[in-house]
């Protein structure tokens, strides 16, 4: 609908009578509506149905395929609705482009947030080993008095220093279990 | 893009009727535009901009329905079933989407220059919202805050009272309630054979809480419940506040048509409340399948 | 109608009627210096809360840590194990135990459970939850009243319409009430500070905000609800202004690079922030009605809140950053007089920015979400690396070989580039899964996020405030005296903060009131920063002087005072009341430096490279 493009600045009243009129089509948007309606009672309808019978065969349909049937003709649905009841059809191509833009963000954050639930438990969880008082500094120490006393000077300096290190590098898990209520 | 379409399909109605001197004709648009198609173009992908926020603000509630569908499947449909009766859902569906189609007649009345015809279509459309709102609230809310369906811990188990985690994470419960919970409980660890048992074995049928709330008479209080209903309030209840602006909006602009303020060389506020009350739509059209159905 | 050949600033007559045509105005120039001034006053409260929570570290006052059962488990002479025979150190006094602030009395509200009724009551607060109100309001003040209104709303508004040659914004009332929202949102914050604030950091994690007796979390959570509108508003108003009202003759690639940062900065402002606010609400409602669905104790999940917060809150940084970005092409052009390498590639950037904004948000659920999604959010959050690098790059090549002015801006324009990539190339090493195990929730951390936000954002904020400064105003400011100020901001700020990636590293957890003192060197870097902060202090009261000055006696201000192409140099000092007295011509690009002579300006002060061949 590229109304005024070919406007510019102070088009008077009478620039407008150039100006053509779109207006809403009845017929269309009729039959979007009984089609909404019709689909509305299909959800219903496939939602109450638990099996299908074929032949003699007969199937089942999971809580899943309800799921999927219903966010199908969910989605038909608003397609509908979007295209004609909202004009998007008929207008410029950037009011397409910023819904797009909306439901890409949605799906991001329904997809990732549920990825994320979804694979919860997938993994085992890493098990920290048991705190010692004192920390791990602690018992790093023992180990190298313990290299110290089995090796005598078997030791080389670098390997000393880098001990010296890790010592310094896990000073935060003297804090680890400190009680401060917002340790988060 | 579209012009050539519009033509085909002979949606086009021609040159606009010459300026009068009713409101809508003698309108001047805003200073800083360049006509009053720009002004309009520019109101409606602000209006566009504003349904993607509230996309995605409904987003959050399907997100949480997600994830605790996604966790607690078993749990959600029962609850989804038990609790929730989806005919009132579905009169209301058709109630909105009746609604949806009245407010799109109504720009064309407008379009068309026909004042009358857009007023009445607009009092169709508030005689709709209102409607939805009436049947929500005396047919979902008030039976349910009488039954102490509330949400998270205002929820009251059968029998067992609100949803205290002592009471549902405990087996420590008095007597009669034991063997319900723990076949609950047992849901939620995937051990359903238990509760296939607990139901062959009769327990449920002899419960005293069967006969009194014939809503959930075949139902196994699970632990979720109270989540499920937290779900479903506040994202109805959101949706029904939405529906109560849109009925303010509404008639605000039914005196607005009244008054000679829109007409076929202005009509971008009808049009732009009309994506709202759309969206309104929208979001009911995956509510609905979503706390009703599945 | 008013007078269109009236400057913005001038008066109307009475007072009266000058203070309505501030209070009513549709004018987006005067909407921004209102925010302009709100924004500032809300940096010096939230400064003022972090002096605090630095001076408060500048000693580890002796500290106990105390279980639920009221054990003394910890305190700062050195970690103590639970039941561990644990002993008061000989000699300290009452006053030793606890930290520096006072205790006070707040009001609370007590929920009972089982009722639902709430009773309102007094509780004494000791000094280390004083302490958390502390980074609390610093944090959120900064957060949601400063850094992301401080560019677009302040800034943005005065010049966006102007630069692109527009009489206003798309919907001049939606500004105005974006503005009065802006303001409302903001007096619930300034409520809920005056009731005795909040202790739940600016993350309002689930279920400490959910649960916490404090009632003031629910005004505090509503406060940053009401801000979400504002900016949703302030966003909405910016995208369709650059649609639909560009001057006639600007195509997108003829925009100047601050409205592309705008521009992809208000994308993810419409879609980002509905979520903060459904976030928000729902906090509130956990408060309220107890729904649970954010605390584990009645069934829910308090990840979900983590993955609904940061949805909002990741894109939430890059609201921040990209103006600064915007800010920083324009001055660097401008004050290099050089055309800016690269356009598109720093416009692409923005909008590339925008979008995978929404893709990592999850890097700061490292240490509690599920291994998968680690792997898989740490992978993305190395793309963001991406874009913001072609940025630095484009600066750095257009700086190359050009005449710089060494002005306060352009000063600002470096200090922002050897910050900013610090703080970017911390990014990073906290992207990487292991080392971000260590990182996460350390100083480290905080060093970094002060690095991009106030290294970042602040610093291209203030370059930004002297580059238009003579513009807005209509007044010169005082160059030696800013020159001097931003030297002492900028060696402030790395005294406080450059030191903090070393605590970082070494294990200091953030959110403390206190530190061990058997590692000495905590406190000596913790000494470090403070002094560092003070410095900052000095640096922006000087700044904040410069300023009083330049208004109260500053010289008037040419039109066109550093030589830019861009449209705002082509109006009046300051701007008149609809921007423009006829509508601007383009004849030329934002950046052609090489083929148009700047408009308004002596070409004595400002030659072309064809007017004074090269020597050699
Ligand atoms: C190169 C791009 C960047 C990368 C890869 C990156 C990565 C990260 C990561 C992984 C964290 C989480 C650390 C943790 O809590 O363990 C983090 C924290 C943070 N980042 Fe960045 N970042 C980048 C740029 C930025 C920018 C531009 C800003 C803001 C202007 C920013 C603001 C923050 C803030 C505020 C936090 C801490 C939030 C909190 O926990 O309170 N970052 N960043
Ligand atoms: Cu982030």
């Amino acid at each position: 609908m590229s109304h005024s493009n070919d406007h510019h600045a102070g088009a008077g009243e009478g620039h407008q009578q150039d100006h053509h009129l779109h207006v809403t089509p009845f017929a269309p948007m009729l039959i979007v509506f009984i089609v909404l309606l019709a689909l509305t009672a299909l959800t219903v309808y496939t939602a109450n149905l638990h099996h299908i019978d074929v032949g003699n065969t007969r199937i089942e349909i999971s809580g899943t395929a309800h799921i999927l049937i219903a966010l199908t003709i969910a989605v038909v649905k608003s397609a509908l609705v979007l295209g004609f009841f909202m004009h998007l059809l008929y207008d410029k191509a950037v009011n397409t482009i910023v819904l797009a833009s909306s439901l890409f963000a949605i799906s991001l954050f329904l997809g990732l947030t549920l990825m994320d639930l979804a694979v919860r438990d997938s993994i085992e969880p890493y098990e920290a080993g048991e705190l010692t008082p004192g920390g791990t500094k602690q018992v790093i120490r023992q180990s190298i008095l313990r290299d110290e006393a089995g090796h005598g000077n078997a030791h080389e300096g670098e390997d000393h220093s880098a001990d010296d290190n890790a010592d310094d590098g896990h000073a935060d898990e003297d804090h680890a279990t400190d009680d401060q209520a917002n340790d988060m | 893009m579209s012009d050539q379409q519009h033509n085909q399909a002979g949606f086009d109605a021609g040159p606009l009727p010459p300026a009068g001197t009713r409101p809508h004709e003698t309108y001047v648009h805003g200073h800083h535009w360049r006509d009053r198609w720009e002004e309009a173009d520019g109101a409606k992908l602000g209006m566009w901009l504003f349904v993607c926020t509230e996309l995605l603000l409904f987003a959050g509630f399907f997100c949480a329905y997600a994830a605790f569908r996604l966790m607690y499947p078993d749990n959600w449909h029962e609850a989804s079933r038990y609790y929730l009766d989806w005919k009132i859902g579905f009169i209301n569906t058709g109630v909105l989407l009746f609604s949806s189609w009245t407010i799109v007649m109504a720009i064309r009345s407008l379009q068309l220059d026909k004042k009358f015809a857009a007023f009445i279509y607009l009092g169709i459309t508030n005689a709709c919202a209102i409607c939805f709102l009436f049947l929500k609230i005396t047919f979902e809310y008030i039976p349910k805050w009488q039954l102490g369906k509330l949400p998270g811990k205002y929820f009251n188990y059968p029998n067992y009272g609100p949803a205290d985690p002592a009471v549902i994470d405990s087996t420590t419960l008095p007597e009669p309630a034991g063997p319900l919970v723990d076949a609950g409980h047992a849901i939620t660890n995937g051990a359903t054979d238990m509760v296939a048992s607990a139901m062959n074995s009769g327990v449920m049928d002899v419960l005293p809480i069967a006969a009194k709330a014939g809503e959930e008479a075949h139902h196994v209080p699970m632990p979720h419940d109270h989540i499920f209903m937290s779900v479903y309030w506040i994202s109805t209840a959101t949706h029904g506040l939405h529906v109560f602006i849109g009925v303010v909006l509404i008639t605000w602009l039914m005196f607005r048509v009244m008054g000679e303020h829109y007409g076929p060389r202005r009509y971008t506020m009808v049009e732009n409340v009309g994506l709202y009350w759309h969206v309104v739509d929208l979001i009911w059209i995956f509510l609905f399948p979503l706390l009703y159905l599945v | 109608m008013s007078d269109h050949h009236a400057h913005y600033l001038a008066g109307k007559g009475s007072t009266g009627k000058t203070i309505m045509s501030w209070v009513w105005t549709y004018d987006h120039k005067k909407i921004g210096v209102m925010y302009l001034v709100a924004v500032l006053m809300m940096f010096f409260l939230g400064g003022l809360a972090a002096l605090g929570v630095r001076a408060e570290l500048f000693e580890p006052h002796y500290t106990e840590f105390v279980n639920d059962d009221g054990q003394v488990v910890a305190d700062t002479k050195g970690y103590k194990g639970a039941g561990s025979d644990f002993v008061v150190p000989e000699g300290t006094t009452p006053e030793q135990r606890g930290v520096m602030f006072p205790n006070i009395t707040v009001t609370t509200v007590e929920t009972n459970p089982d009722t639902g009724e709430r009773t309102e009551g007094t509780k004494t607060v000791t000094g280390n939850n004083i302490y958390n109100r502390a980074f609390t309001l610093h944090g959120t003040i900064m957060v949601f009243l400063f850094i992301i209104p401080a560019v677009p709303a302040a800034l943005g508004n005065i010049f966006l319409p102007i630069m692109l040659g527009a009489k206003d914004v798309a919907f001049p009332k939606l500004n105005l009430w974006s503005w009065y929202i802006y303001l409302f949102g903001g007096m619930f914050a300034i409520f809920a500070l005056i009731q005795g604030g909040v202790e739940t950091g600016w993350t309002f994690y689930t279920p400490y905000s959910s649960t916490t007796e404090w009632g003031n979390v629910t005004a505090m959570v509503l406060a940053a609800f009401i801000l979400g509108f504002s900016s949703i508003f302030t966003g909405m108003n910016f995208i369709v202004t650059v649609h639909k009202l560009r001057v006639p003759g600007m195509g997108w690639f003829d925009m100047p690079l601050f409205i592309w940062a705008l521009y992809a900065t208000s994308i993810i402002q419409v879609l980002a922030t509905p979520v903060l606010g459904i976030t928000l609400l729902m906090v509130v409602f956990e408060r309220t009605f107890l729904i649970g669905i954010f605390d584990p104790a009645l069934g829910g999940d308090a990840v979900l809140f983590q993955h609904f917060f940061w949805f909002y809150s990741h894109p939430a940084v890059y609201i921040m950053i990209l103006p600064g970005f915007g800010i920083i092409s324009e001055i660097i052009a401008v004050h290099c007089r050089k055309r800016i390498f690269g356009y598109r590639a720093i416009a692409f950037s923005s909008i590339a920015i925008a979008a995978i904004s929404f893709l990592v948000w999850a890097h700061h659920m490292f240490t509690s979400q599920s291994p998968v999604a680690n792997v898989v959010f740490s992978a993305l959050t190395f793309l963001v690396a991406i874009p913001t690098a072609i940025k630095v790059f484009n600066w750095i090549s257009t700086m190359y070989k050009s005449s710089i002015a060494w002005t306060t801006p352009m000063l600002y324009a470096c200090f922002f580039l050897f910050c900013f990539t610090i703080g970017g190339l911390t990014g990073p090493p906290l992207a990487t899964l292991a080392v971000d195990i260590h990182l996460h929730d350390t100083y480290f951390v905080v060093a970094h996020f002060h690095y991009v936000m106030m290294g970042g954002t602040v610093l291209a904020f203030v370059g930004g405030l002297h580059h238009w400064w003579p513009k807005f105003t209509g007044k010169v400011y005082n160059e030696t005296w800013a020159t001097v100020g931003g030297w002492i901001v900028f060696l402030g700020f790395n005294l406080t903060f450059f030191i903090q990636f070393f605590l970082g590293t070494q294990g200091m957890p953030r959110r403390y009131a206190t530190y061990p003192t058997d590692i000495p060197a905590f406190e000596i870097m913790h000494k470090i920063s403070t002094v560092g902060s003070w410095l900052l202090l000095l640096g922006f009261l000087i700044h904040l002087f410069v300023f009083l000055h330049s208004l109260l006696a500053g010289k008037k201000a040419a039109r066109n005072p550093w030589g830019g192409l861009t449209l705002e140099w082509e109006t009046e000092t300051p701007p008149l009341e609809h921007n423009f007295e006829r509508e601007p011509v383009m004849t030329h690009g934002p950046y052609d430096y090489d083929t148009a002579r700047p408009v308004n300006a002596d070409p004595a002060l400002f030659p072309m490279p064809t007017d004074t061949p090269k020597a050699h």
